[in-house]
């Protein structure tokens, strides 16, 4: 049976003087992919529709920022898990337009009374149902993360606990900036989230009319 | 402003760009055997900035110049000595490639080191997996942050 230790030595470093070779379980790779692929801007949507989702909410209530955005990360990680299912497959023209759009319907709830509410439970359930949709933006990574000898728990559960990690950190950061908002600068959440909820609104309708499917 | 605009929304790009490549190498019987897993519309375009922008993919099955291609971007090296390497052929489906690859090595390397530069030219964050089977790892990315595209 062949199981030598390898040992990679980083060669082509040399020519390209910013590139960087590591070696690591490939649990880490995949979790630094997926870590890497939302604090690199590649996935702005995203990061767009949890500062929309967390507008409402005070920091000492930071605790169900987190669990919104634990059920939108399910949501995603269900039908990116789901993409060698052929049921998941929906148009991409039509993708492209849902998922902006749900970045708008969440910044025009955030301006209802049932929006801002905190203590409501049925927004956790909005951002899994949300997180369904976003997910199927990612259906191309399916066959490339899972293919060969790939599998859910070497390559898709890291990538999606990478994608989690690098949101909750998107949180954190934004849970200090409303922090500061509120408790240093003295100002109410309710200016802060129509700053935010207008921003994400204007912004995810141009992407909405850009990605117009019909 | 307008173009701050722009820029902003060229960001926002629900499709997101993914750049990775991600390959499998397995030794069994005096041959390193490789497939490399690469998106087709990222190989197009890498293709494309080498051989002039009407080249097609549909070409590279017969094209020889594919096979120099990879091997000039991807290969291993065991002790001191690079590996000279042998290009089987492509696969090209719609979303995916595969490209096979097979480095003539007599004994199972105990030691090994890779190199993977695809695409490096065309993406300032394309990441390079490269899966070695024995429970060992290699994973290689390069990151500028000085530019997008």
């Amino acid at each position: 049976m062949y199981s030598p230790t390898l040992s990679c030595i980083p060669f082509a470093a040399k020519r390209h003087t910013d590139t960087r070779i590591q070696i690591m379980h490939p649990f880490t790779n995949y979790l630094r992919l997926g870590y890497e692929h939302i604090i690199s801007f590649a996935a702005l949507d995203h990061i767009l529709f949890l500062i929309a989702l967390m507008a409402v909410y005070q920091t000492k209530n930071w605790l169900k920022v987190v669990i919104a955005v634990s059920f939108f990360t399910l949501g995603h990680s269900l039908t990116l898990s789901l993409g060698a299912l052929e049921i998941v497959r929906i148009d991409t023209a039509l993708i492209e337009f849902l998922i902006p759009l749900t970045i708008v319907f969440t910044a025009l709830l955030n301006l209802s009374k049932f929006g801002q509410n905190q203590n409501s439970k049925v927004k956790y359930w909005l951002a899994l149902i949300f997180g369904l949709i976003h997910g199927l933006g990612f259906s191309n990574y399916y066959d490339m993360l899972v293919m060969g000898e790939g599998n859910y728990w070497q390559a898709l559960l890291p990538f999606n606990i990478g994608i989690e990690l690098a949101q909750l950190l998107v949180v954190l950061i934004m849970l200090i900036i409303m922090g500061i908002y509120g408790f240093i600068l003295n100002k109410r959440i309710r200016d802060w989230n129509l700053f935010i909820s207008g921003s994400a609104f204007g912004l995810a309708l141009v992407m909405c009319i850009e990605n117009w499917p019909f | 402003m307008g173009i701050f605009w722009i820029i902003l929304l060229s960001l926002f790009k629900p499709a997101h760009d993914f750049h990775v490549s991600i390959s499998e190498a397995e030794w069994k019987d005096g041959l390193l055997k490789c497939t490399i897993r690469v998106f087709s519309d990222d190989l197009e375009m890498s293709l494309q900035n080498d051989f002039g922008a009407d080249y097609r993919l549909e070409s590279a099955v017969k094209d020889e110049r594919l096979g120099k291609y990879i091997l000039k971007k991807f290969g291993f090296r065991v002790g001191q000595k690079n590996l000279s390497g042998e290009f089987i052929g492509p696969e090209i489906e719609n979303d995916l490639s595969f490209l096979y690859l097979q480095f003539p090595l007599k004994e199972a390397p105990t030691s090994l080191a890779v190199f993977n530069l695809l695409f490096f030219d065309s993406f300032d964050d394309q990441s390079n997996i490269v899966n070695v089977q024995s429970h060992s790892v290699l994973h290689s990315f390069r990151r500028k942050k000085t530019h997008r595209y």
